[in-house]
């Protein structure tokens, strides 16, 4: 018994206020977020060029030659001050800052973005967006070892570089914003790029041009970054950057509520509760990911048109947006939300059950088979709408059921066509070439991402012929064709866009978030974050 | 003694061998692997580099040449990297150890210090108010799943009344170790899993003593008027232990292996929190690695275990 007397006296001691502690540091300039928590976070990974996600911290000390501002409207310069593209749309010069230090104190030059380009390049590398490069003159040839360099890189002097692609490609600048974080030549040039990818470089002593350098990483918690004094576009206010990890996105938004941390991605149904508290923004912003059905193009089933324009008219998607959504989603036709992409004479497939009924019947649809609706999705809010799609099939005779698999599962099963429907979401934006892989037909696997075995001619013309067009009119135009094929041959079954949110603790100011793929490619201005109040 | 120690750890090879074949196996039939893990499902990229990756990792050979490559390796005391982060994978695992082993092997002495007594006390006043409560507190402990009650603690003792952290082991950001700081993070999760052991081993005790109760033997000792407290303490709990300290040693591989939900919900930065990313990364280094080094520490506390059973109950002997 005196055991158990003693121990309770312990707890009691313990849990004294925090005040009798000695090592609660100084939070007055540090910003701690949840940085990687959410769709687009990629939880300590440091390698740029294996990280999907992430890209948001990544961007915190890594820099690249241009970036989108906050609303995707348009791109400009960031390590690069102007550029210009040839007629034919193949030569792209590029005129670097010549004010920009690495980390380290040395400058950064053209030399150090030629040795980012052809590091992507290596195969032994393994970066995962090489292939997005290889449209650069050259390439193939130094992939295949014939060519010690890229020829179509040209070095003009320290601060021009020029790069020449095979053909005109209207999305480039898109992908330099997406994929190009530039790493210093002097530091990573002697080691080989096998040993690179594995290095440990990337989580011990990274050096980049950010607003922040790297302070250290602490496994499982935390990595911490300190201001760039010497950043190019003006030292950052916050002294402090930590990006804190959790391994259960519930426990990062009672983090953010106990004052433990200041930013978080929170999950559609937490807004309601988070934005009644005093001390909490919320914040909120398109996902650029339209949700939609995919049916398996290779299952017999769904060759009748009849019964995809059917499986449209079951579902009230308004009724799903207003009811599980609260409206914070919206209505989509294509994979486009752009408005610029999307032509008049879209369909609307409004909710017509009868219809949907009268349609089945004509096609002859075998109500006796259930079939799989495959989602990643485990959100609470998904889960109810795979519940109301059920629901809205079921009455028509279509009986589906939900399984709910993890992102690895998913893609062994999705893209190698090993699935019949499936609920999911696609990025579509903020270049429609993004699609391109999802929907070409000469993307089906393993060459690309068309796992539902896409193939449509009016959908693969417009995706080639808007990649090459630089006129904005015309372009546009070829994308309209994409969405009103889809909208029209009813291949996939569209249904909304959604809101995405984040919460920040109102002692920081002049923050910019948008909940953008893999977290970035934007400029989030970082450099400008303040801390204006105390906890 | 010493003998039977050594046959036991020789015969315990073949059983760790044949662990990893089995984990090997199973890691590998799950769909998806590493670089499916890579691949966001939402973002456009195309995957012609991927089967270049596999490649490269060495995902494209044969199961069984996979196998052998990993046992050679791991022969010479090399588990390999992690195909996620490139860390060493004995490095992560190094790091890992000393959080769990402290928050479990916390919880464990609290569950045993405060489960015995309790235990004690509703057996010898069996169906008292007093026993009917632990009833109530056993059957929270063992039904309320770990991760809400975790949540909960959070909830009120770090957001609704913040007296201590809401997760992780040492302040964020903090430069140093402080003893005191480590206390203050270890006593939420350390109090939601002992709750578990406290209601585990409570009941446990309760049963074994009851029945223990019942025998000749005590009913002698009360008989020749020896003090209850003395008849409890020195006759009955004494052989009652012998089903508790199989129960101890059931929860022990814990210590070694990790807490995976309250580890999870409190970001602690421990054996269970590395596994979940190990199996949700598809990572077959840090998984196969986990594997071989859980399973000969769980073997070896088997050992221990079945020794003391020597010490409590004498009749038990090893040859």
């Amino acid at each position: 018994m005196r055991v158990t007397a003693a121990l309770v006296v312990v707890l009691v001691a313990l849990s004294l206020p925090a005040a009798i502690v000695n090592a609660q540091f100084d939070r007055s300039n540090t910003m701690i977020g949840a940085f990687d928590v959410g769709p687009g976070g990629g939880p300590q990974i440091f390698n740029p060029f294996q990280a999907t996600g992430g890209h948001m911290w990544l961007a915190k000390y890594f820099s690249r030659l241009v970036v989108y501002d906050v609303d995707f409207t348009r791109v400009y310069g960031d390590l690069a001050r102007d550029w210009t593209v040839s007629e034919d749309g193949r030569t792209w010069t590029f005129y670097l800052r010549d004010d920009v230090k690495w980390h380290d104190g040395e400058p950064f030059t053209a030399d150090d973005v030629r040795f980012t380009l052809e590091l992507i390049l290596t195969p032994e590398f393994g970066a995962i967006y090489g292939s997005q490069y290889t449209i650069i003159e050259g390439a193939e040839e130094f992939q295949a070892g014939e060519a010690s360099r890229v020829s179509g890189i040209e070095v003009v002097d320290d601060y021009t570089l020029r790069i020449r692609t095979k053909e005109a490609f209207a999305s480039f600048l898109d992908t330099l914003a997406w994929t190009l974080f530039i790493v210093p030549e002097h530091k990573l040039a002697g080691i080989p790029p096998a040993e690179l990818m594995q290095s440990d470089w990337w989580r011990t002593e990274p050096v980049g041009t950010g607003p922040f350098k790297w302070s250290r990483y602490v496994p499982d918690q935390y990595v911490e970054l300190v201001r760039n004094e010497e950043y190019y576009r003006g030292a950052p206010k916050i002294a402090r950057l930590i990006n804190r990890y959790f391994a259960d996105d519930a426990a990062a938004v009672l983090a953010l509520e106990s004052g433990d941390i200041d930013f978080t991605y929170i999950n559609a149904d937490e807004v309601a509760r988070l934005a009644n508290r005093p001390n909490i923004q919320v914040i909120e912003g398109p996902s650029q990911v339209t949700n939609y059905i995919a049916l398996n193009l290779r299952d017999p089933r769904f060759a009748d048109e009849r019964v995809r324009q059917a499986i449209y008219h079951a579902i009230d998607r308004h009724a799903i947006v207003e009811t599980l959504y609260q409206g914070a989603a919206e209505v989509v036709h294509s994979i486009f939300q752009n408005p610029i992409y999307l032509p008049d004479d879209l369909m609307e497939y409004e909710y017509d059950p009868e219809k949907a009924r009268r349609l089945l019947a004509e096609a002859g649809w075998n109500s006796s088979e259930p079939l799989e609706l495959l989602t990643y999705y485990t959100d609470p809010l998904s889960q109810d709408v795979l519940a109301a799609i059920q629901g809205y099939l079921a009455e028509v005779g279509i009986f589906v059921e939900p399984r709910v698999v993890d992102v690895p599962t998913y893609n062994a099963t999705f893209y190698r066509g090993d699935f019949t429907l499936s609920y999911r979401g696609l990025g579509s934006g903020p270049d429609p070439d993004t699609v391109r892989p999802t929907y070409h037909s000469a993307m089906v696997h393993p060459q690309g991402l068309n796992g539902p075995g896409y193939n449509s001619p009016a959908v693969d013309e417009g995706l080639d012929m808007g990649r090459t067009t630089f006129d904005q009119e015309k372009r546009r135009r070829w994308y309209q064709q994409v969405a009103r094929a889809q909208n029209h041959e009813a291949l996939d079954i569209y249904m909304w866009a959604s809101t995405r949110y984040a919460a920040l603790n109102k002692r920081i100011a002049n923050f910019v978030w948008t909940p953008a793929p893999a977290g970035s490619r934007y400029d989030d201005e970082a450099e400008k974050w303040e801390i204006v109040a105390g906890l | 003694m010493g003998r039977y120690i050594v046959r036991r750890i020789l015969i315990s090879i073949p059983t760790v061998l044949g662990i990893t074949v089995v984990v090997f196996l199973l890691s590998n039939m799950i769909p998806g692997d590493p670089i499916d893990y890579m691949i966001p499902p939402e973002g456009g990229i195309a995957p012609e580099t991927l089967e270049r990756l596999r490649q490269a990792y060495g995902l494209d050979q044969p199961l069984p040449v996979r196998y052998a490559a990993w046992l050679k390796q791991a022969l010479t005391g090399n588990l390999g990297y992690r195909f996620k982060t490139h860390e060493p994978v004995l490095w992560a695992i190094a790091n890992r150890f000393p959080p769990t082993l402290l928050l479990i092997g916390t919880s464990l002495v609290i569950g045993t210090v405060v489960g015995i007594p309790l235990g004690m006390m509703a057996a010898v006043r069996q169906y008292s108010l007093l026993d009917h409560l632990m009833s109530v507190i056993a059957f929270l402990g063992v039904s309320l799943p770990a991760f809400f009650a975790g949540l909960l603690a959070i909830y009120f003792f770090s957001v609704k009344w913040p007296l201590f952290p809401s997760g992780g082991w040492q302040p964020t950001g903090a430069v140093g170790f402080h003893f005191l700081d480590l206390v203050r993070h270890l006593v939420l999760p350390a109090t939601v899993l002992a709750l578990i052991h406290i209601a585990t081993i409570l009941r446990y005790t309760r049963s074994s003593l009851l029945e223990v109760l019942e025998k000749e033997y005590v009913m002698t000792a009360r008989a020749k008027g020896l003090a209850e407290r003395y008849v409890i303490v020195r006759h009955a709990l004494k052989n009652a232990l012998l089903p508790i300290i199989t129960v101890i040693g059931l929860i022990m591989p814990t210590v070694i292996g990790g807490a995976v939900f309250t580890e999870s919900i409190f970001s602690w930065p421990g054996m269970g929190t590395l596994f979940v990313d190990a199996v949700v990364s598809r990572d077959y280094p840090l998984i196969m690695g986990m594997t071989l080094i859980i399973a000969i520490a769980v073997l070896l506390i088997n050992l221990a275990v079945d020794i003391a059973y020597g010490f409590v109950n004498p009749r038990i002997r090893y040859e």
